[in-house]
């Protein structure tokens, strides 16, 4: 998926208190649960996604409905995806006053909304979930108030995550950079 | 190959209304799913082909106009399509 230029093509995903919500923004092929492995990518593309999110980007295929607290797992192993020349500005925090890691338990107050972070997956809130194996970032620049890059064998990928290279990208974050459990 | 997911654009009263409390119910996009192919011509087969065997697609390398892969149109029509759905995933075939 190739836009034209960071400054020239942006999605923007509005800012509203919505009865529906996507739990991953981009993702894999939908068709293919577990292989063969996705290849794809995504490049020169500006996003904006500044209210509920779970994961912008994952390079595996969606995930699976085991659960809605448990979006990002089961997806299917990626291998060769690229994310070249973008740029995210994402707020992890919309109307809720804790962090990635609440339950749910707390909101700013005044704020009426129908989701809480629990039900987009709670404890991740990654701009990029990374889950299979050759993948490369390179020349991106990621604001996010969240989580930058989030991998690992819990990251959703069959076979655990391996051989990615992270370069010359800019990110501002409050989360981890780079969140990977073993 | 990839998709995005679009969310609808347009809140409800009834939603708007919601308790915080009420947030358990987790709904999600529906799933409907708009292929760009649908809404407008998609990049040759020959194309697809080539970067499926790993080659670089035509344009990188400037031996095929960037309008020869061009999904604008489509991209918007299908948007549409998801908005007045009420929702759904946007389906971007290879190449696109």
């Amino acid at each position: 998926m190739k836009g034209e230029g960071t400054s020239l093509v942006s999605l923007f995903w509005q800012e509203a208190n919505l009865a529906h919500h996507p739990r991953v923004l981009f993702s894999g092929d939908p068709s293919i649960e577990r292989t063969p492995a996705v290849t794809w990518g995504i490049s020169d593309l500006t996003i904006y996604a500044t209210a509920f999110y779970s994961t912008i980007i994952t390079d595996g295929a969606r995930a699976c409905k085991i659960g809605p607290r448990r979006p990002w797992g089961c997806t299917a192993s990626a291998r060769g995806f690229t994310m070249l020349r973008v740029r995210i500005w994402a707020n992890a925090y919309f109307a809720s006053v804790w962090g990635p890691y609440s339950t749910g338990n707390r909101k700013r107050p005044g704020v009426h909304f129908n989701f809480s972070h629990a039900c987009l997956g709670g404890a991740q809130l990654a701009a990029a979930t990374l889950t299979g194996k050759h993948w490369r970032v390179s020349d991106c620049d990621i604001l996010t108030t969240g989580d930058v890059f989030y991998s690992g064998s819990s990251a959703g990928g069959y076979g655990g995550t391996s051989y990615g290279e992270l370069s010359r990208n800019s990110m501002r974050n409050d989360g981890n950079a780079l969140a990977m459990d073993q | 190959m990839a998709t995005f997911s679009v969310r609808q654009l347009a809140a409800s009263g009834a939603s708007s209304k919601r308790s915080f409390h009420a947030d358990t119910r987790c709904e999600v996009v529906p799933p409907k799913v708009f292929s760009l192919a649908d809404f407008g011509p998609m990049p040759s087969a020959a194309t697809n082909q080539s970067h499926r065997r790993g080659t670089p697609l035509p344009h990188h390398s400037g031996t095929l106009a960037l309008s020869a892969l061009d999904a604008t149109a489509a991209l918007t029509k299908a948007l549409a399509a998801a908005r007045t759905a009420g929702g759904g995933t946007v389906w971007f075939p290879r190449g696109a």
